[in-house]
């Protein structure tokens, strides 16, 4: 078992602590990793404001990279996940473009075959890892009430949704087995965290980060838990707090507070450990 | 043929009370009818008072549109069978337009919205004949370029399902941001480029947030959230500098130069103020208290970057 | 409320005559009024294309052979200058809608794309994919924001006042309110559609193709022509009858009974599933009348339209659209099951009889498009014929309107008209119904479609006729609105299109059992063959004050072609 890093911008700058958290949990899981480190930016819904085909060439090669080693792809974060499998599905259904790109990826001694999949920490724990597995590899309680936010990418576009866009249940079933109380069905909580436009229309983004959270409060949950990465730095350092999924199976494989890197959050968490 | 049995849960609206509520209707029905033809069973024959909108049946016309589980779609187009849930199905009026009856919402403020994009082709008097004795001419490949957009039936799905709604009312709406592309894309069209994007900025392409819903949402298949990244490619060929065309230019290159972005630097570059500035002095202060030394800051090239930015200029080139 | 010219309805025809009239005189005030969206109309769902002899790809062809190719496809029914004027209007209409951005397909060189169509002598119909009606309809709508056409969207028109002389307005309905007016008008043109509804659940036609203008002309005492003559296509869906185009069949499709047999074999041996649509939907009906179809749980009949042996690879490549259509509205996949299909009425060739200039016999009362009777389609319309005919004369009507009304004054009086139809409402409103509007709608659909179907005889159209008119007694006794309120009450709405169904079926069925021929659509198993002696003219039926109909012949201009044998 072993899986391609895909290291997207959320590993960097003053998000590098989130390559950290990816790293534990993949140990956490015990799931053998390599580093794409030749892998370049997915893109992220701006390069196609310069030039559209860049971008299927960027996660062609993206994939490639993770074919050249022998492994299938894992990014945590939403955006960089439906990027990349939109990208694999234009590819995989129009062979002309596959092979223009091969032709210009052979430079690099890369191909892209479309053999590789592309997880994100949701299907990586449903597919990948297997939800027994997952389960069996959790060591301790966390006692929070906590409102489950998917974030848009991993629900929308259809062809690329990881679970049943209308009545999403998978991360319930990986949040269950950390002993948290669930809480679903809150305002908001499909509504978008607006990330994507912070360098469009800021005020934008101030707007709909706080509805979900609003939501949540209102519904009595302690805490939001999302599994992107963007997600949490649009909606961290309001006054209901966030985290990601992968910090809170950190914490309950056994990990410090300080490992799962809790204080990097601007609001902060209270989390009771059993 | 067979017959199936659950729980039709629908929103409703009496506007004579101003009352709204979830009413559950339990069917026994054929599997496989669509939800329009579920609602015209529960008004034949369970309450003829229930309020919806429907015409062709056949998702052309675009009347049924709305909130299925959570959904945008056409209630015509999908079959009741597929979104039972537990047992139940849940029928909502779209979201983002004032509710007039039950399912019925008022769709006049979304048409307003539209006429505000100039929706319709000014003829160009250099490509489009000043007399019917000939027609102008469009190449079968400049036609693809707004083929996907004409197919566009005004259903208002997406603008039903749309996130940047969500956070400003006063905003256009992805259909009528695909209306503006599919004429700026039009050859006969006599609207300067300028003057076209000018229309889609204000509480326009800058506030789409990319949640791709609207894609998920419309019936026909188009994407109005590429169609705004289009738009937005265009506005930052050929219309003023603004913090997103200065984001977009910056992505770019730092992608180019490095293989990702350079988030240190972009707030600094994209504001172009000080409030850039004191962002990156923030970040700054950041990571020197995580330890981190200067030239940490910004990404650095892989080996064998060359390879990369050659791969980069032969896509833009030959792609 | 009052308008110099009002439109009703805003499909093709009425936002065509809303922009030509507002293009002939900007200072009048024109405005449209429709039970829709404009964009809803049911304009927007022909798929196939619009005819002109624009001789793009036969360079051979021009506006005298699509005028006889009219004129025979009509099987002479047609009237022969009004069909010559309209084809010579073709080209430059198509031109004029091509200029407004209309996205027709094109050919290599830039051209307008054409393509071959059933009945047609040359690759004459433009299209744009499948999508032309679609097209055609928010390309007019766009225009129509542009030039600033005033809409009134959702109203519902109930009547039309005239004093015998010249028209003084209509009363309506705002769905919205509730609220009933009257509006005064110098000139209105109805481009209400069609009504094939009146075959409810056996109509490829959208909910609301219910003939409010044609109902209403004719009780304004009116004539409608040619009433007997509506055209089925074969393969409707079994449960919505929305329509599977002919290229299942083209693609290789079998026709298949219960008994698993093909049964084209025995009434096309050659064509097979490929004979003309007449003769196609007369040997289904004939199968399913001699017990050899299918029938579900509802008691809805059909046959199967089998693409099974096609293949997945080559349904995908080759009819990905016709697999999308069943999956989504029949729920069946027809990779792996066999399509059940029925004919449906399509389109109605006869309406409100107006001359090539639109007018009807009352002054300042103007038809065009499906709701209306030239004839340039007579007893048959030909493919891509629908489209241009709702343009062309919707140019027409528009243009007539505003010289009329340019002359003349706003005709006093009408307003009397209001207190009848709200009296009426409010009956409908306070009674208790004693029947189900939507079982009524359905038996409606069910007598139409067996005693004047596909099939017609003398025995069975008045069996037919005795049960329409017993079902019309019991709608005005028993037919109440359950839904009270005044806002969108569509209850309401759905019974007074009801009520102008009757109104339409009856005359319809009433002018079926005058013709003793066959001719184009219009089929009698009792008299199988076209008597140009004694039935080649137009059936005029008008409401006398006592409700009895007025049938009258006229002459068919027969100036340009001699009627000939109709084969192809």
């Amino acid at each position: 078992m072993k899986i391609g890093i895909y290291p997207g911008c959320c590993f960097q700058g003053a998000d590098i602590h989130n390559y950290d958290i990816t790293v534990n949990f993949l140990e956490n899981m015990g799931v053998e990793w390599v580093l794409l480190d030749k892998a370049a930016c997915c893109g992220g819904g701006v390069i196609d404001e310069t030039n559209k085909k860049i971008v299927y060439g960027l996660n062609a090669r993206n994939i490639a990279l993770a074919e050249e080693k022998g492994v299938d792809l894992y990014t945590p974060c939403n955006t960089c996940y439906m990027v990349i499998a939109r990208t694999k599905l234009a590819l995989d259904s129009d062979p002309k473009l596959k092979d223009k790109i091969n032709e210009l990826l052979a430079e690099e001694g890369l191909e892209y075959k479309g053999e590789a999949k592309i997880y994100h920490t949701l299907n990586l724990i449903r597919d990948f890892i297997g939800l027994e597995n997952y389960k069996s590899k959790i060591k301790r309680k966390l006692s929070a009430k906590v409102a489950p936010y998917y974030g848009c990418h991993v629900l929308a576009p259809n062809e690329t949704a990881i679970d049943d866009p209308e009545n999403p249940t998978l991360l319930r079933e990986i949040l269950e087995p950390l002993g948290v109380e669930i809480i679903e069905g809150y305002k908001n909580e499909m509504t978008c965290c607006g990330y994507h436009a912070r360098f469009t229309d800021p005020e934008q983004k101030e707007r709909l980060a706080v509805k979900p959270l609003e939501g949540a409060k209102e519904a009595g949950a302690d805490l939001v838990a999302t599994p992107c990465p963007l997600c949490h730095k649009a909606m961290d350092g309001y006054e209901e707090p966030i985290l990601q999924v992968t910090q809170l199976i950190n914490l309950a494989c056994g990990n410090s507070e300080k490992e799962a890197h809790l204080d990097f959050n601007k609001t902060k968490v209270n989390l009771k450990l059993s | 043929m067979k017959k199936i049995k659950y729980t039709a849960r629908i929103k409703r609206y009496d506007p004579d009370t101003n009352k709204s509520y979830f009413q559950d209707f339990e069917v026994e029905v054929e599997d496989s009818l669509t939800v329009l033809e579920l609602l015209m069973y529960i008004k034949d024959k369970i309450d003829s008072t229930l309020t919806f909108r429907a015409f062709c049946r056949s998702a052309i016309c675009g009347s049924c549109a709305m909130i299925i589980n959570g959904r945008a779609g056409l209630a015509c187009k999908i079959q009741a069978k597929d979104k039972i849930k537990n047992g139940v199905i849940t029928i909502e009026p779209l979201n983002h337009l004032p509710v007039v009856r039950d399912l019925v919402v008022d769709q006049e403020p979304a048409f307003n919205k539209l006429k505000k994009v100039k929706p319709y082709l000014v003829p160009d008097p250099k490509v489009v004949p000043d007399n019917t004795k000939v027609e102008s001419l469009v190449l079968p490949e400049e036609f693809k370029r707004y083929d996907k957009q004409t197919d566009c039936i005004l259903c208002m799905a997406c603008y039903g399902q749309c996130n940047a709604l969500e956070g400003d009312e006063k905003y256009l709406g992805p259909f009528q941001l695909v209306k503006a592309f599919r004429f700026i894309m039009d050859t006969r069209d006599g609207v300067d480029v300028e003057e076209r994007i000018k229309l889609v900025e204000d509480h326009g392409i800058w506030d789409c947030v990319q949640c791709q819903m609207c894609l998920a949402a419309c019936p026909k298949g188009i994407a109005p959230c590429d169609d705004i990244l289009e738009l937005r490619r265009i506005a930052k060929d050929t219309g003023e500098e603004n913090i997103a065309t200065r984001r977009a230019k910056f992505w770019f290159a730092t992608v180019y130069e490095t293989g990702q972005i350079d988030k240190f630097h972009l707030p600094e570059v994209a504001f172009g103020d000080e409030r850039g500035k004191e962002i990156t002095k923030k970040l700054e202060e950041e990571f020197k208290s995580r330890g981190m030394s200067e030239d940490e800051f910004a990404p650095k090239p892989f080996e064998g970057i060359e390879k990369f930015r050659n791969f980069i200029k032969k896509l833009e080139k030959e792609l | 409320m009052k308008f110099d010219v009002l439109i009703i309805g805003a499909g093709g025809a009425g936002l065509y005559a809303a922009l030509s009239a507002i293009k002939e005189n900007k200072d009048l005030d024109i405005a449209v009024l429709s039970k829709v969206y404009p964009t809803r109309s049911h304009t927007g769902a022909a798929q196939g294309g619009i005819n002109a002899a624009l001789a793009n790809v036969d360079p051979t062809d021009n506006e005298e052979i699509h005028t006889f190719d009219t004129i025979k496809g009509s099987d002479y029914l047609a009237d022969q200058e009004a069909v010559k004027y309209m084809c010579y209007e073709a080209p430059k209409i198509i031109r004029a809608m091509e200029h407004m951005g209309l996205p027709f397909s094109r050919l290599n060189n830039g051209k307008i794309a054409q393509r071959p169509f059933g009945g047609a002598s040359k690759d004459r119909t433009c299209y744009s994919a499948d999508k032309i009606g679609h097209v055609m309809l928010h390309t007019l709508y766009e225009q129509c924001i542009k030039e600033g056409v005033k809409f009134l969207n959702e109203w519902f028109m109930l009547n039309i006042a005239h004093n015998g002389k010249r028209v003084q307005g209509v009363t309506a309905i705002n769905i919205a309110t509730g609220e009933t007016h009257f509006i005064k008008a110098k000139a209105i043109i109805l481009a209400t559609g069609g009504h094939s509804r009146i075959y409810w659940g056996y109509t490829s036609n959208a909910l609301g193709c219910t003939g409010d203008g044609t109902a209403a002309a004719f009780r304004a005492g009116l004539p409608l022509k040619d009433m007997e003559f509506l055209q089925f296509h074969p393969t409707g869906l079994r449960k919505s009858a929305i329509l599977v185009s002919e290229a299942a069949r083209g693609e290789g499709g079998y026709l298949i009974n219960a008994l698993g047999e093909r049964f084209m074999k025995k009434y096309a041996p050659e064509k097979m599933e490929l004979g003309p649509r007449d003769l196609v939907s007369r040997s289904i009906m004939t199968e399913i009348r001699e017990g050899r179809g299918f029938k579900d749980e509802e008691g809805r009949e059909y046959v199967h339209l089998d693409l099974t042996h096609l293949g997945a690879e080559k349904i995908k490549e080759r009819l990905p659209q016709i697999r999308e259509l069943a999956i989504d509205f029949e729920g069946i996949d027809p990779i792996k099951e066999p399509i059940p299909i029925k004919p449906t009425a399509h389109y109605a060739m006869g309406g409100i009889h107006t001359n090539v200039k639109c007018e009807t016999p009352i002054e300042g009362i103007y038809a065009a498009g499906e709701a209306q009777c030239v004839s340039v389609h007579g007893a048959n319309r030909l493919g891509g014929n629908s489209l241009l005919d709702i343009v062309v004369f919707g140019n027409v009507a528009g243009k007539e309107a505003v010289r009329y009304a340019e002359a003349t004054d706003f005709e006093e009086g009408g307003e009397e008209l209001l207190r009848k139809d709200e009296e009426f409402i409010k009956e409908l409103m306070n009674k208790e119904s004693k029947e189900n509007l939507g079982d009524m709608r359905n038996e409606l659909g069910e007598i139409m479609f067996k005693y004047f179907g596909v099939f017609k005889n003398e025995k069975e159209m008045k069996e037919g006729y005795d049960k329409l008119k017993n079902l019309i007694d019991r709608a005005y006794k028993n037919l109440g609105v359950e839904d009270k309120s005044k806002v969108f009450n569509l209850d309401l709405q759905s019974t007074l299109e009801f009520f102008n169904l009757l109104e339409i079926a009856d005359v319809l069925a009433y002018a079926s059992l005058q013709r003793k021929e066959s001719r184009g659509s219009f089929y009698r198993d009792d008299y199988p063959k076209r008597d140009d002696e004694n039935y080649l003219y137009h059936s005029m039926i008008t409401k006398n004050a006592d409700g009895s109909f007025k049938y009258e012949k006229s002459e068919v201009d027969l100036s340009l072609y001699e009627p000939a044998e109709r084969k192809y």
